[in-house]
């Protein structure tokens, strides 16, 4: 075979026309520039992919909307139209360039550079736009949390304290604006009526209003269903009274309180029926298990919910609008009718205030009375001590004289003398008893008035705390009539120069307080590396065409124009994916 | 040099400005659609208009390289650059969906304990709504 083919070639050699190739059909410009691309398709893949992966796979409602991190969708759609624009102009460059038409070259040549730092300008107006509200990737800067939990209202008191520090120090000074004595009335409202009542219902100090509210919903649902099925069972089936004594003593109240009726509601021994009875039974108990269900569910999901709308009023998320609206309404119902309920055991425990002091009146006059029976019997009890005494010193004496020289009238004194004394002796003894008998009657006196002094006492205490508590529900009552009063204040215009957002307190009052945005940081991450990567390539593209702009752009360059459009197209190539994932997903 | 300047020359029929005119116009139109998509009801579904945006994106890609880019009058030589590079990327975009894709699917405790809750704020209030009556369909539905 080698033998043939070596024939063959030197057969061929006089004939054949060999076109020398040295090298891809293309210039050596050109080519490197794409192998350039080639890289760059691989690295913009990869952190396109991986926006879009993280995007994707972000469990719905975890990742920010373009609105709620100051994306404004008119301004990508701008910038993704200049850089259509832009890559339009230069493939007109180009083509002038080729016809040797040098001016119009430099003309679209200019116009890219034009448009190209539009773009730039446009960005650096979001960029901005991102910063002033806080968002930056991580923290020291960044302001966002990725829940509402304890760990954020935590934060955020912290920062509230500090701002309204700073604003009292200020005022102590004497230096206070107008503005300023505005911010430092809308804090201490905000401290008092919304970061502290969160807490103290996230800390379970308090209950919250909504549980309230289910909790008398259930009340009314179960005593219907008992009373139902008393009137087919009986009103002796001891299991339905005790159901009826449980929920009305209010242990729908405490976690502790539902676990123990629904435990007694399986153990108790339930009265035997049929038909329409059992029926009536069982639906009582399907009653009593839902509503049990329903407020352990609403206990912790009102806690959480509680705290997302605290972090709403700060910073608003479009998607948390409804959700925390309708909480908060419920809320309003809620303290409502816990301030009914406040006010009517506060009247209940000041008319047993009035019934305590007035018996302590009784029993202080009835006391008195004793008092002075025992003080007079004491003192008869004293002067006939005395006489007793009185008596028997000078009989001793008497004694002596007897010894000396008897007679009949020192034996007849003597027998008087005797008698008296055992009169007394008795008269003694019937006061003393009576004495102890007044004590006696004294004794469970006092101890009453003391426990009325203490049943007093601790009344005043709770008293107190009840006012305080009425006070509390209150303020708060009116901080949410004021977010009304504001919502309705705002809705216009406001929020579209804010570029669709609603404004929060961070807006209003001109503060950084931290806010709450799922996903928040990771979202910060991609962004501001995917946008910085592409604007870094903007600037290189600019760089290159203020390079060229001062050459004359005849056909002699029209590779450097085609190999700086190529570079060109691919910057706007990427934005083509940007501009839908960051702006419109 | 002056041998590529003869090739180009050679294309010049295929470029026009009334081409580059016509390709701006789709381009132009390919974003008001995907703009679109981003206001209508496909977004019901998520994934779905996320899908047809990206479509969309990759038809405005395919423009920007056929036409301005020129591709689509180079020789072979261009699938051996820019068909690996696509593959590759698909798959490094593939890679991620195990790790990152799916990462919440496969949260141990703690981690889900420091991640954005999974349960959103409106499942969250449809706990706290109270229904106009019990009834057994409810307690059965609850479950």
């Amino acid at each position: 075979m080698g033998h043939s083919s070596e024939h063959h070639d030197d057969h061929g050699h006089g004939h054949l026309k060999l076109v020398y190739q040295p090298a891809l059909p293309l210039p050596n410009g050109k080519l490197c520039l794409w192998l350039f691309l080639s890289t760059e398709i691989m690295f913009f893949a990869g952190l396109i992919g991986t926006y879009i992966v993280l995007r994707f796979g972000a469990p719905a409602g975890t990742w920010p909307r373009p609105h709620d991190v100051h994306v404004v969708e008119i301004l990508g759609a701008i910038n993704t139209f200049v850089l259509i624009c832009s890559s339009v102009t230069i493939v007109l460059a180009l083509e002038a360039a080729k016809s040797n038409n040098a001016s119009l070259a430099k003309l679209w040549m200019l116009s890219t550079f034009a448009l190209g730092s539009v773009f730039l300008g446009i960005k650096a107006v979001e960029y901005t736009s991102k910063f002033e509200h806080g968002i930056y990737p991580s923290s020291p800067r960044s302001l966002l949390w990725e829940q509402a939990d304890v760990y954020y209202v935590a934060a955020l008191r912290d920062d509230v304290v500090e701002h309204r520090a700073a604003l009292e120090a200020k005022k102590e000074k004497g230096k206070l604006s107008k503005a300023e004595t505005d911010r430092l009335a809308f804090f201490n409202d905000f401290m008092d009526n919304d970061v502290t009542w969160t807490e103290s219902i996230a800390g379970g100090k308090l209950p919250t209003p909504v549980l309230k509210l289910e909790a008398s919903e259930a009340r009314k649902q179960i005593l219907a269903a008992v009373a139902d099925a008393q009137s087919k069972v009986g009103d002796e089936a001891a299991w339905l009274t005790q159901v009826e004594t449980q929920v009305k003593q209010g242990v729908l109240e405490s976690l502790a309180g539902r676990v123990q009726l629904l435990k007694d509601l399986q153990t108790t021994e339930r009265p035997a029926a049929a038909g329409d009875a059992e029926a009536s039974l069982q639906k009582l108990t399907s009653i009593v298990a839902t509503r049990v269900e329903r407020l352990n569910r609403a206990e912790p999901a009102s806690r959480e919910l509680q705290m997302q709308a605290l972090a709403y009023q700060v910073y608003p998320l479009t998607r948390y609008e409804q959700p925390v609206g309708e909480y908060l309404e419920l809320e309003e119902q809620g303290l409502e009718l816990w301030s009914k309920q406040l006010a009517e055991e506060m009247s209940a425990a000041s008319a047993e205030q009035t019934g305590l002091s007035s018996r302590q009146e009784t029993l202080t006059g009835e006391r008195e009375g004793l008092g002075k029976q025992q003080g007079e019997l004491q003192k008869e009890l004293d002067a006939a001590k005395a006489e007793l005494e009185k008596l028997t010193q000078p009989k001793k004496e008497e004694g002596d004289d007897d010894a000396s020289g008897a007679g009949d009238d020192a034996v007849d004194a003597q027998t008087t003398d005797d008698s008296k004394k055992q009169e007394l002796e008795k008269k003694i003894e019937t006061l003393t008893g009576q004495v102890a008998e007044v004590s006696e009657k004294i004794a469970p006196l006092d101890e009453e008035l003391g426990e009325i002094r203490a049943g007093l006492a601790s009344g005043t205490v709770e008293a107190t705390q009840s006012k305080a508590l009425a006070a509390r529900i209150e303020g708060r009552q009116k901080y949410l009539a004021g977010l009304h009063h504001h919502q309705s204040e705002g809705e216009e215009g406001e929020a579209a120069s804010h570029g669709g957002h609603a404004q929060g307190y961070n807006d209003k009052w001109g503060v950084s307080l931290p806010m709450n945005i799922p996903s928040g940081n990771m979202w910060a991450s991609t962004y501001f590396l995917l946008t910085g990567f592409h604007a870094i390539h903007v600037i290189v593209g600019l760089l290159m065409f203020a390079m060229v702009l001062p050459l004359t752009l005849g056909a002699r360059r029209a590779h450097v124009i085609e190999n700086m459009g190529l570079y060109w197209h691919f910057v706007d190539l990427v934005w083509i994916f940007l501009f839908p994932l960051l702006y419109l997903f | 040099m002056a041998d590529t300047h003869d090739a180009n020359h050679a294309h010049d029929d295929h470029g026009g400005v009334g081409k580059y005119v016509v390709v701006f116009g789709l381009l132009c139109l390919l974003t008001a659609i995907s703009f679109g998509i981003s206001i209508s009801p496909l977004m019901q579904t998520e994934s779905i208009g996320w899908s047809g945006m990206i479509a969309v994106s990759c038809g405005k890609a395919m423009l920007v390289i056929l036409f301005f880019m020129h591709l689509k009058w180079e020789a072979n030589w261009k699938y051996v650059l820019t068909v690996p590079a696509s593959i590759m990327s698909i798959f490094l975009m593939l890679m991620l969906v195990p790790d990152i894709g799916l990462r919440t699917r496969h949260y141990n405790d703690p981690r889900l304990l420091h991640a954005a809750p999974t349960q959103s704020v409106e499942e969250r209030i449809q706990h706290l709504l109270l229904p106009e009556e019990p009834s057994e369909g409810e307690a059965a539905s609850k479950h």
